[in-house]
């Protein structure tokens, strides 16, 4: 059952993130576009993005075998970006907060400015949690294999 | 020692998710509260309903004073009549607000309110309480008037501004709503409500500026004759 959620949640993530990079990418996009800024300023946003989806990568290369870890991973990914696209969607459609129609832009900024920190925190702990894992299972192989050589 | 240090990595890298996790499910019920808050409609109660026909009383007050003056005569082409005139476009601008159509809605909500007092900074101010009064002012100049309006002006200027600091501190409390809030049904029913509390204020700023426009009729009953 873990292993099957594990990698159910492993599947979702992938897809989570493209639509979570989407959603900041076009709430960048508009805000930037209103305040005439280049898109290259807002670099900085979008970096924990890359770094994850890197860290994602080399995990799938590695072919990691820590499930135990890797389900709580993959659960905690998937929440984060849930709550990316959340806030997203939430910028781009609640016409119940008022911000959305100051700037007659179809868009409310300013909420979604408060929430980008908190995006890019849980972003940078994903990658750093992510990162230890690699190393912690770079440490595990290598410690393995060097007990079968020793065999 | 290899093994020592990759479950400490393993024990770090748990805690950091663990944290991660507490801190997203924070912000997911946060939101899931927050729409739910915002997302509330307050119903029309009926003491808000006895003050709202009370605005619309006034204002058929001063419909029927204004109609009372037979601008239409010939002396009262550049005096009466254009005041009739100015008087008019604001009562078709009051018809087509937000406002108007309050009193048909059983169920108010945060935009309603924003959206009464934002007309009455971007529409009535420059169609009605601030145009009509200084108008007259620039008509009076020319047209030396038997009943003097300089006193009526300053009761109407210093409502004027009643009227607009209240419409300014209502929208700007309603773009507040953005910010995260908990607020449940018990501290609203009990403490604050924000929503039904910004309704009173917003129909007692229409009822000022209705009395605005009252004691500008009152006067063009006075000058132009006409019933009172």
């Amino acid at each position: 059952m873990k292993d099957v959620l594990a990698k159910l949640f492993g599947f979702l993530k992938y897809i989570l993130l493209i639509v979570s990079f989407g959603l900041i990418f076009f709430g960048i996009m508009t805000t930037y576009s209103r305040l005439e800024k280049p898109l290259t300023d807002a670099v900085s946003i979008f970096l924990p993005f890359v770094l994850v989806l890197l860290s994602f990568i080399v995990t799938m290369i590695m072919n990691s075998n820590l499930y135990n870890s890797k389900l709580l991973f993959n659960f905690v990914s998937c929440l984060v970006f849930v709550v990316t696209i959340i806030i997203g969607l939430r910028s781009i459609f609640d016409k119940n907060m008022l911000l959305f129609y100051k700037y007659q832009i179809n868009f409310n900024p300013t909420f979604f400015a408060d929430n980008l920190s908190a995006i890019e925190f849980m972003l940078y702990m994903i990658f750093t949690a992510n990162v230890l894992l690699i190393i912690c299972d770079l440490l595990t192989k290598s410690n393995k294999a060097k007990m079968s050589v020793e065999k | 020692m290899k093994e020592f240090v990759a479950e400490l990595l393993e024990l770090l890298s748990v805690c950091i998710l663990v944290l991660c996790l507490s801190f997203a499910a924070f912000l997911f019920i946060t939101n899931f509260y927050h729409y739910k808050e915002i997302s509330h409609f307050e119903v029309f109660d009926e003491g808000s309903k006895i003050q709202y026909n009370e605005y619309k009383k006034i204002l058929a007050r001063v419909d029927k004073k204004m109609k009372s003056v037979n601008y239409d005569a010939v002396s009262y082409s550049t005096t009466a009549k254009p005041i009739y005139d100015y008087y008019h476009s604001c009562v078709d601008s009051l018809s087509s607000g937000t406002f108007a159509s309050l009193g048909n809605k059983g169920n108010i909500n945060s935009k309603d309110i924003y959206d009464s007092n934002d007309d009455i900074l971007k529409k009535y101010n420059n169609v009605c309480i601030f145009y009509i009064p200084y108008n007259i002012t620039v008509i009076n100049k020319n047209n030396k008037p038997s009943v003097s309006f300089d006193s009526v002006y300053k009761v109407t200027e210093a409502k004027r501004k009643i009227v607009i600091d209240n419409a300014d501190y209502l929208i700007k409390s309603g773009l507040g709503n953005s910010s995260y809030s908990f607020v449940t049904d018990t501290s609203r029913n009990s403490i604050y409500n924000k929503t039904s509390n910004e309704l009173r204020l917003t129909i007692n700023n229409y009822k000022m500026m209705a009395s605005i426009l009252e004691d500008v009729a009152n006067w063009y009953v006075a000058e132009f004759g006409g019933n009172n």
